[in-house]
């Protein structure tokens, strides 16, 4: 009786297995939560958009610094079981002046980080901010993050409108 | 020739699939970041691995307690393969020494330089935050670890190293070094 359930098994792990890869190192898609990143997704304010992921360029080793402008899914640097989205600002070797009403307590010490000096952004590491300065937790709290934490970047919405997300960083950013 | 028939080409893509998601050896990632099978090059962690610089031991990674939800803070003393947080496409084998809310004294000899001004004042506790961790190569005189990039977001852990298979079959200790205890508090 097993005998036969062989193949029938094999095909359904062969094909889970196919999937797990496609959504891990091709495409996948995401639901998205809050409202940090208002208006370009759930600007409605519930959670309602879902986007298209799209993880092959952190597959090509090539590529080592990540486009700003870009949206980003990443995960959390504060908590390893959670998965954020946020665009991205600044790159390596970058300066940029934290937001102004936002405390960024990364240092050691606690020493609570003056939001007027600019922070040079370390090798392999970036800035990310969510669009919507008045909600966002983001590198103004959590600080540069390591570039492996990206796991692939939103490009397209496709619940409820259908829409490819801008690559353009608000205009009033700080650098 | 061969006529190939759709049919072989679902059973070669599920077979491959299946292998990279036993395995995780991607063919194109530089440095296996996600491997099973690792093998890494350098001194950081003698006398652990790598005892001499000739051999370049094989390890055995484990991935599952990374894909566990309850995977908050990873076990202090153990080897952990991590992606570098100075380089997205490169993996590094270290021993996590110390977790969220504890404090580390750096390494004296090392010069703390993840922020842009001061170099850290190395008798300073550095006090971990939440959802990061500190790691650290056994080999003090030769390791590029926290000491140089700071406390390392737990998100980052790939895998515990389980297992030497090459050059001669041995389990990988899961404790930290007494010099480096008496670094952290509590």
């Amino acid at each position: 009786m097993f005998r036969s359930a062989l193949p029938l098994l094999s095909s359904i792990i062969g094909t889970a297995s196919a999937t797990y890869v496609f959504t891990t190192l091709c495409f996948s898609i995401a639901s998205i939560n809050g409202k940090s990143m208002q208006p370009e997704l759930n600007i409605t304010g519930g959670n309602t958009d879902i986007v298209l992921v799209n993880h092959i360029p952190l597959q090509i080793t090539q590529i080592r610094v990540p486009e700003r402008g870009r949206v980003a899914v990443i995960r959390s640097p504060t908590d390893p079981q959670k998965t954020v989205i946020k665009r991205i600002i600044a790159v390596e070797n970058e300066t940029i002046i934290p937001r102004e009403d936002k405390i960024y307590v990364y240092k050691k010490n606690h020493v609570p980080f003056m939001e007027e000096e600019p922070i040079l952004i370390p090798k392999g590491h970036c800035w990310v901010e969510g669009d919507n300065a008045a909600s966002s937790t983001d590198s103004n709290s959590f600080g540069a993050i390591p570039v492996a934490l990206i796991q692939g970047y939103a490009e397209y919405v496709i619940y409820p409108h259908q829409r490819s997300i801008s690559n353009t960083i608000p205009k009033e950013t700080r650098k | 020739m061969f006529k190939i028939r759709p049919r072989q080409i679902a059973e070669l893509v599920g077979i491959m699939s299946m292998g990279y998601v036993f395995t995780r050896k991607d063919l194109s990632s530089e440095d296996n970041l996600s491997s099973s099978i690792h093998s890494g090059r350098g001194r950081s962690m003698q006398p652990e691995l790598n005892v001499t610089e000739k051999d370049t031991d094989i390890i055995i990674i484990n991935h599952i307690p990374m894909q566990l939800s309850s995977f908050q803070v990873p076990e202090r003393g153990k080897v952990a393969i991590i992606r570098s947080p100075s380089d997205p496409h490169k993996a590094v084998v270290k021993r996590i020494v110390a977790t969220e809310h504890q404090k580390i004294i750096p390494r004296k000899d090392k010069l703390h330089h993840y922020t842009n001004d001061d170099p850290f004042v190395e008798d300073d506790p550095v006090t971990i935050p939440k959802g990061y961790c500190w790691v650290e190569g056994d080999n003090e005189k030769s390791s590029t670890d926290s000491n140089f990039y700071g406390p390392v977001p737990v998100a980052l852990i790939q895998g515990y190293a389980e297992f030497v298979v090459y050059p001669r079959l041995k389990s990988i200790s899961n404790t930290i070094p007494q010099s480096t205890r008496e670094r952290i508090k509590p």
